[in-house]
This record gives C-alpha cells, structure tokens and sequence, in this order.
C-alpha cells in the first residue's frame, strides 16, 4: 500500500508555489505516515506520469481557484476532475488533467487519491506567497495529512 | 476565412495562432506565445549568482536541466572557471536525459497524432496503444538517468556552478546501463517508425543555427554556426542577434541583424552536425533516407527520434567508461563581471548572460529561449504552409496549421492553462 503526496505549481508565480511549498513544509515539519512520500512536482506536467504509476493512491497539493478568499482550502475526489483530452499547441499547456486522463486510459482505471486545493491570491511572476496565503500552509498541511489517512483507510 | 485557434488576449499560458486570408492571399499571419523567460530576468536580478541555476530551472518543466547549464556556464564563463574531465562528461549524460524525456514526449504524445490522423495522443492511444506506451517507455528511462545524475527527475537539484554537489558512485551509474541499452535498441526502431509516416509537403530555405563543437554532437559547447556564413563565439551574441518586440505578442522576437529570421532545434543542429553524430545514429540516418541538408520542418519528428538514439548511444558510452571524478565541483573565487552562456536545449541554442557585482549578486540578466529565436520561422512556416494548400477544407487546414506549430512545440507558460479552439468564416 503505497500512497505519494504531490505538491505541484510553478515557483516562480507567486501563489501558484503554493502547492509546493506545503509539501516542503510536511518534508520539514515531518509528521507524514511511514512510508509515504511527499513529492515537489513542480511545473512536471507529464513528468509526474510515473509517480502515479508507482502509488496505489495519491494526494495532490495544488492552487486552485475556487471562488473563495485567498488561503481558502478546499478538499475532493480525483474523480471530480473532468478528463482533459484535446490536443494542443504545445506540451507545455499539459496540465494535471491531463496526466490522469492519460493514466486513466493507458492503465484502464482511474487514479485512486484526493486533491487539496488553496485558493491564490496573486498569480502573476514573482517568488513568495502573499500573506493570506502562506499562512494557510499549516493548516493545508494538516489537510493533506488527514486525506493522506483517508486514503491509506480506504485501500 | 480566417483560421484562429486558442485565445489571442494577453493571458498568462495561452498560446494562439491566427491566419487571415482574403482573395486567395493570405494576408496575416500571428502567432501568439506568452513567454515567460523574459520577465523572469527582472527579478533575477539582485538573487545572488549562484542561485541563477535553480532559479531558471522553475522557468521551464520540461527542460529544468537546460537553463540548469546554460546560466551555469555563463556564470563560470565570468568567473573564470573551467569544468573539464569527468564533470564535463557527467553534464553530458545528464543532458542526454533531458532530451530523451523532452523529444520522447514531444514525438508520442504529442506529434505522433498529428502524423496517424488523430486529435489527439488519447484518442490515437485507443488505435495505437504500443506507440504510446513506446514513447512512455523511452521517456521513463530518460527520466531515471535524469534523476540519477541530477537527484530528481522533476526540476533536478544536485547541478551547480561549477559541477555538481554530489556525483555518482560507478556502481550506481551501472545501474541503468541495462536500461540504456534496452532504450538505444528501442530508439532504433522508433527512428524507422517515424520514418514511414506521411509527410506533409514543405520545404524551405531557413538559415539554421546551431551551436557547432569540433570532437562531439553540440550539447554544452561549442561556437555558434550556421549554414549561411555565421560562425561566433557564444560571447559575441548580442553583437549579430537582435531581439524585438512585436505587437501581437508578449514574446520578443529574435533575428540576426545580417539576414533576419533562423531557425534552432534538431533540424538545425541535425544539418549543422551530422558528421558528429554517434556513429549508429548517422548510420540509422542513412538507412531510413534522411541526410542533410534537410529542409522540411515536418520530418523534424524523424530528426528527434535520430537524436533520442544518439543520446542512448552516447550515454550508454559514458557509462561504461565512467570513472568517478576525484572533486564533484570546481572551487572558484567570486568576482564581478559579464558571463556569457549558451548551451542546446531540446528546441535549439538557449543564450545566457549575466553580469555580477563583487559581491557575487546578479544586477543584469538575459534569457533568450529557443522559442523566442524560432518565432519568425514559425510564422513564415505557417503562411508558406496555408499558401500551399488552401483547396484544403477549413477543418483540415485548421488541423495542420497546428501542426505546422507542433514542429517546433513552443514554450509556453507552464503553469495554469486554458486553451479555446475557435474557428471562424467571414
């Protein structure tokens, strides 16, 4: 029973480090079940294909925008995530859709795993999260912890 | 009619092209790009020097080790460091994983539909599942080597001004030979795959440039060539490059003051360096019909698999003559200066400089990115290509418009991306 926390985004955006960063704060704080891996994804797109091979579930640390106030965290299924399967002008417009659209197809299930999601504040060039959002980072880690748990329950 | 796909709004991530044509002309050609490079050199500036590697690598997902040793280069070209020997080789084979994971994505997932009719690496895997699962293949053992030598395979961390902080063991390196050999064999057979797909007609008189290096197949070194009469040293750049700024993009783009556009990548470094290609690669080459000077953009997807097979070669050759270097990096002193970098990124030369205070704290910064420097031959290719063929039905040509610009698979944004397809008649 093997389940990968991943954290992805890109650091050089502002908030969209967000899911990054909360898994550089678990690999700190500690704290993740033994044997569970807390991976930085970063920016991988398809990259981030084998991590999921190799995990019989996974817990995904991103920025998504929700509709909340920045820090907001917000928790769901994998299966919620619509397939993304259009061609595109370059790869690199893949983005997680993607990937599990891909593992879903070349492996005949889908990835079994949870997403936890932190509304950003400023997406645009720069290093460092604002304010409400780097506060969110541990409680967003408690949340990944906590679905971590759920997931090894469930298998 | 007007061909449109994607979003023309300045929007972080999306990427657009737009073709108008009028009376059997066409009369306007854009290719939108937002390209992030550009504004990362701002607040690359006051970031200590020996940060710029792993800085840069967050610009791109895809090839983290190319901006890892084209700012690493430039920063030993200004402080006067030398990284020879076993430490050169080792940034070799770690490049030679960088572009077999980039071309092994960009000819399978997403070229390789383009060729078999379909809309998408998806929908061509329900038909075609053994290629798909070929080219996953080849980029899983590309990404081990990756991570091997550069600790992870997702934006490495063990690359460094002056080397590496810590270099494999021989044993551990022996580890993937197996696997390397089972990717050339691999490779092979996919270059004369690539072969026998259909070609679109296009054949064009591009100047290509490429980094050109006596002794090896241009990875990290090297003077920069074309097949027009350029032959610089890497520090002499800004004198015959020159960036410009275009209205309908947020990207900049690139031409040389003497005679306009060129074109990077494997095609260019393909016709500019055969003779220095490993010895099965050229003989593949040979075999499947394809020798310089090759002109037509489309058959760059046989041209990456040539190179896929010419990285395993090369890597396999490094592992077994790897000896494990004595020091994993240079020691330097820091001193001010301009450096300059230029090194062969999957999508062609990725050009470097940066000047340093005495302090060692980066005050100017510039990055210009393969994408950038083949913008105007990515236009050019797509007004020749609709020119060519406007009996085609909009669908169809629409379709290969996009295909035109998947030769060449542009750096976009990587981050959030939302990608409309519109298509519209007048």
């Amino acid at each position: 029973m093997r389940v990968r926390v991943i954290g992805v985004g890109n650091l050089l955006m502002g908030d969209e480090a967000v899911g990054v960063r909360v898994v550089e704060y678990l690999l700190e704080k500690g704290g993740l079940p033994e044997g569970v891996e807390a991976i930085d994804g970063g920016t991988g797109g398809l990259k981030l294909f084998p991590y999921l091979e190799g995990a019989d579930g996974i817990v995904v640390v991103d920025a998504f925008r929700g509709g909340g106030r920045p820090g907001s965290i917000y928790t769901f299924d994998i299966s919620e995530v619509p397939s993304r399967t259009a061609q595109k002008l370059s790869l690199h417009e893949v983005d997680l859709r993607e990937v599990f659209s891909l593992f879903t197809l070349m492996k005949g299930r889908r990835p079994e795993g949870r997403i936890v999601g932190i509304e950003p504040g400023r997406v645009c060039q720069g290093i460092g999260l604002t304010p409400e959002v780097e506060a969110s980072i541990p409680k967003a880690a408690e949340v990944v912890l906590r679905e971590v748990r759920r997931c090894m329950n469930l298998q | 009619m007007r061909i449109k796909v994607g979003n023309l709004a300045r929007v972080e991530g999306e990427g657009g092209i737009y073709v108008r044509v009028k009376g059997g002309k066409v009369q306007e050609v854009r290719l939108n790009i937002f390209e992030p490079p550009r504004f990362f050199e701002a607040f690359l500036r006051g970031r200590r020097f020996d940060e710029a590697p792993d800085i840069t690598a967050r610009i791109c997902g895809i090839c983290p080790v190319a901006y890892q040793m084209s700012s690493s280069h430039a920063m030993e070209d200004l402080l006067g460091v030398k990284v020879g020997g076993g430490l050169r080789t080792l940034r070799r084979l770690i490049y030679c994983g960088e572009w077999i994971e980039s071309h092994a994505l960009h000819v399978f997932l997403l070229h390789a539909p383009d060729f078999l009719g379909y809309q998408s690496a998806m929908e061509m895997a329900g038909d075609h599942r053994d290629v798909v699962e070929k080219g996953l293949n080849l980029k899983r053992i590309g990404n081990a080597l990756v991570a091997l030598v550069g600790g992870r395979e997702i934006h490495p961390v063990n690359l460094r001004v002056g080397g590496f902080y810590r270099v494999p063991g021989k044993e551990e390196l022996r580890g993937i030979l197996e696997d390397l050999k089972r990717g050339r064999d691999l490779a092979v057979e996919m270059v004369r795959w690539a072969s026998t797909l259909p070609f679109p007609d296009l054949e064009r008189d591009y100047e290509f440039v490429a980094l050109s290096h006596p002794d090896e197949y241009p990875m990290n070194e090297g003077r920069i060539v074309s097949n027009k009469g350029l032959d610089i040293d890497v520090r002499d750049y800004d004198d015959h490059f020159v960036e410009e700024q275009v209205p309908h993009s947020t990207a900049l783009h690139s031409r040389l003051k003497e005679r306009g556009h060129y074109l990077v990548g494997p095609l260019a470094r393909f016709n500019l360096n055969f003779e220095r290609l490993r010895p099965i690669a050229r003989e593949i080459a040979r075999e499947v019909g394809l020798v310089p000077p090759c002109r037509n953009p489309f058959l760059s997807i046989v041209v990456r698999t040539i190179e896929i097979l010419h990285a395993f070669d090369e890597a396999v050759g490094i592992v077994e003559g790897y000896e494990e270097p004595g020091e994993a990096s240079i020691e330097f002193e820091v001193r001010e200066g301009t450096g300059y970098g230029c090194t062969e990124a999957p999508r062609g030369i990725l050009y470097h400089r940066y000047t340093i205070d005495g302090r060692g704290i980066i005050r100017d910064a510039k990055i210009v990115p393969p994408t950038s420097q083949n913008q105007g031959v990515m236009e050019e290719d797509l007004r020749k290509f609709v020119e060519m063929n406007l009996h085609m039905a909009e669908e169809e040509l629409t379709f290969r418009s996009e295909q035109t610009i998947r030769n060449y698979d542009p750096c976009i944004s990587c981050s959030t991306h939302l990608l409309k397809v519109e298509i519209r008649r007048d």
